[in-house]
C-alpha cells in the first residue's frame, strides 16, 4: 500500500517550548524557529521558498493586524505570504493546495503562541462566544467545555476516572520527552481531586498554558527528493467545520474530527486505522476530547478502555500522544497542531530521543480550535 | 529610582485595548428577544427539514433554506441536555443546557439554585423574571426549574 506522496515535509524548526519565554519577542520566537527550519531543509528562504503561510489570531497576538507583522522574521519581505486565522495544520493544508496547485514548489507554515503575553486569557476565549447567545454573564468561559465533557461521558459510557488516565498517561509521556515542560508523575485521584473548572472537569484535567513557534517546510514531490533523504509525506489532509452554535453542537461525538478523517484516510489509502496507524497525535487540550478524538478517528470503539487499558501507551498497541500531548506539552494555541506535526515528524524520522517508538511510519495528527467550536483538521503522515 | 521595575517594564511593555461593539440581533435575534420579554419561546421552522430551531435562525443550516416561518416552543417543555457547575465572583451557580422535544438547539441559562440536584434529561421549566425586569435578553429567563 504506497502512501499518497504529493507533498512531502522537508524541514521542520522550533523556539523552545516554555511556560514563559522571557526577553523574546514572539517575532523573535519565530526567527529561531524559521533558522532552524530553514538549515534542516538546506533551504535560503529568501530565494527557495515560493509561498509562506503563518497561522495565528489577532486577539493572541494583541494586534489588529497581525498578519502584517509576519513577514521579515521568516524571511519572507516582499515574498508571497499570507496569514490564516485558523490552526497551524489549517497551514499545512493551504501549503499542501499551494503545491498541487502550481503556486509554489516549496511551502513554509508558521504557528506560535505567546501566552504569556496574554494577560486577559478568559476574556479573549469568551469574545469567541455568539455575543446575543453564548456569552453569559459572570460565568467563566470553560462552561462550554463543563457541559461538553458531562454529555459526552453520558453518552460514550466512558468514564471521569478514565479521563483522568488520559492526564495520567499524557503528563507521564512528557517526563520522557525532553522538549515538554509539563511533564509530571501524577495519580488519578489527583486528578479527580485537583480543583474544579466546571464540573466535571477539573485543573488538571485542562492542557496549561506555553509558548513556542514552529515551523515546517513542505515540498513538491520532485522538490522533496532531492532536498531531503527523509521527507515526511503528507499522505491526507482534511477540514471540517460543525456549526458554531452552542445550543445546537453535538456533545456526543466530534464530528469535525469523524468527518476530516474519513475524508484524510481515503486520501491516504487508509481503510482500517486502528491497525494501518502507528501512533497518533490528537488534540487532549481537555482530558475528555482525546477520548472523544480517539473515537471520531476510528482509532478505538471506547476511547477510555482503551486508554486505561494502556493501549494507547508508548509501548501499547497504538501509541496516542507520545509526545506528551498538550496537557504534557503545554497548549500553544493555534500552534498547538503544528507542535504535534513537529513532534510527529521527529517520531517518523526516528529522530525523537528517549520517547522514540520502534519504526513508526504512519501517524494521524488532528486538531480542534477549542472552545466554542466545533472545528478541526487530521493530516496523515507517513515516510 | 526603582532600577529593577524600569527594568521588567522595558522587558514588557503593557498596554489594553478598550473597545466597544454594538451587536445587531438580527431580524430572528431581534423577534425572538422580543418575544423573550413577553415570556414566551419561538423557534423558526425549516419545512424541508421538518425542523424547528432555537434560539431561531432565517437559514437552514442543513438544506441551506430561507426560513419565515415561526412555532411557538413552551417554556414547560424543557429538559436538561448537559449542565455544569462553576465557582465566579457571584459564587456557585450550575449552567444548564435546556433542549425541547423536537428542536434543534436549545436554551442557555442557570438551574434554580437550592437542594435540587440537576440531571441529564430532567424536565424544566423556564422560570422568567417579574414582566418589568426583562430587557429582552437571554436573561429575562431568571433560571430553570424542575417540573
Ligand atoms: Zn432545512
Amino acid at each position: 500500500m504506497p502512501a499518497n506522496q504529493q507533498v512531502a515535509i522537508v524541514g521542520v524548526g522550533a523556539s523552545k517550548f516554555n511556560t514563559v519565554t522571557s526577553g523574546l519577542s514572539y517575532k523573535e520566537m519565530m526567527f529561531d524557529a524559521a533558522v532552524k527550519a530553514y538549515a534542516d531543509a538546506g533551504l535560503d528562504p529568501r530565494t527557495d521558498i515560493g509561498s509562506f503561510i503563518c497561522c495565528a489570531e489577532d486577539f493572541w497576538d494583541g494586534n489588529s493586524i497581525t498578519d502584517e507583522y509576519m513577514p521579515d522574521q521568516l524571511g519572507a519581505k516582499l515574498r508571497p505570504l499570507f496569514t490564516v486565522s485558523g490552526d497551524g495544520l489549517l497551514g499545512i493544508a493551504h501549503a499542501y493546495m499551494h503545491i498541487l496547485a502550481g503556486v509554489a514548489d516549496i511551502v513554509a507554515v508558521e504557528s506560535h503562541s505567546k501566552l504569556s503575553d496574554v494577560v486577559s486569557k478568559k476574556e479573549i476565549i469568551n469574545l469567541g462566544y455568539d455575543p446575543v447567545f453564548g456569552r453569559l454573564p459572570h460565568v467563566d468561559p470553560r462552561y462550554l467545555a463543563g457541559l461538553e465533557m458531562r454529555r459526552y461521558l453520558e453518552e460514550s459510557g466512558n468514564t471521569h476516572e478514565e479521563c483522568a488516565e488520559v492526564v495520567v498517561k499524557n503528563r507521564g509521556n512528557a517526563l520522557r520527552n525532553e522538549r515538554a515542560v509539563y511533564g509530571a508523575k501524577v495519580s488519578t485521584k489527583d486528578v479527580l481531586e485537583s480543583e474544579e473548572i466546571a464540573s466535571p472537569l477539573t485543573k488538571l484535567e485542562e492542557s496549561q498554558p506555553a509558548d513556542g513557534s514552529v515551523v515546517v517546510v513542505l515540498a513538491s514531490r520532485r522538490r522533496a527528493r532531492k532536498i531531503s533523504d527523509r521527507p515526511i509525506w503528507i499522505s491526507g489532509i482534511s477540514w471540517f467545520s460543525d456549526t458554531p452554535n452552542a445550543e445546537e453542537m453535538d456533545f456526543g461525538q466530534a464530528r469535525y474530527a469523524l468527518h476530516s478523517s474519513i475524508k484524510a484516510y481515503k486520501m491516504a489509502r487508509v481503510t482500517n486505522p486502528s491497525k494501518q496507524i502507528d501512533f497518533a497525535e490528537v488534540d487532549d487540550t481537555y482530558s475528555y476530547k482525546e477520548l472523544q478524538h480517539i473515537e471520531a478517528l476510528g482509532l478505538a470503539k471506547h476511547a477510555g478502555k482503551f486508554v486505561s487499558s494502556g493501549k494507547g501507551d508508548p509501548d501499547g498497541v497504538l501509541p496516542v500522544n507520545v509526545s506528551g500531548g498538550s496537557l504534557g506539552m503545554g497548549y500553544f494555541i493555534e500552534a498547538t497542531p503544528l507542535i504535534k506535526v513537529y513532534e510527529a515528524v521527529l517520531q517518523l524520522r526516528g529522530m525523537s530521543g528517549k520517547n522514540q517508538l520502534p519504526n513508526p511510519k504512519r501517524c494521524v495528527v488532528q486538531s480542534w480550535r477549542g472552545i466554542p467550536t466545533q472545528s478541526g483538521v487530521t493530516a496523515i503522515l507517513s515516510r | 529610582m526603582d532600577l529593577a521595575l524600569n527594568e521588567e517594564e522595558l522587558k514588557r511593555w503593557s498596554d489594553h485595548i478598550p473597545l466597544m461593539w454594538k451587536y445587531t440581533a438580527g431580524i430572528a435575534g431581534e423577534r425572538f428577544l422580543q418575544l423573550l420579554k413577553q415570556g414566551t419561546l419561538q423557534a423558526s421552522v425549516c419545512k424541508n427539514c421538518n425542523k424547528l430551531f432555537l434560539p431561531p435562525k432565517i437559514f437552514c443550516k442543513d438544506c441551506f433554506a430561507q426560513l419565515n416561518e415561526w412555532r411557538d416552543v413552551s417554556p414547560d417543555d424543557g429538559f436538561i441536555y448537559s449542565f455544569t457547575s462553576l465557582t465566579s465572583g457571584d459564587g456557585r451557580r450550575t449552567v444548564v443546557l435546556v433542549k425541547f422535544d423536537g428542536v434543534e438547539g436549545g436554551l442557555l441559562g442557570f438551574f434554580k439554585p437550592g437542594r435540587e440536584e440537576p440531571k441529564i434529561g430532567m424536565k424544566v421549566r423556564a422560570v422568567f423574571k417579574p414582566k418589568q425586569e426583562r430587557k429582552g435578553s437571554l436573561s429575562d429567563i431568571q433560571y430553570f426549574e424542575k417540573i
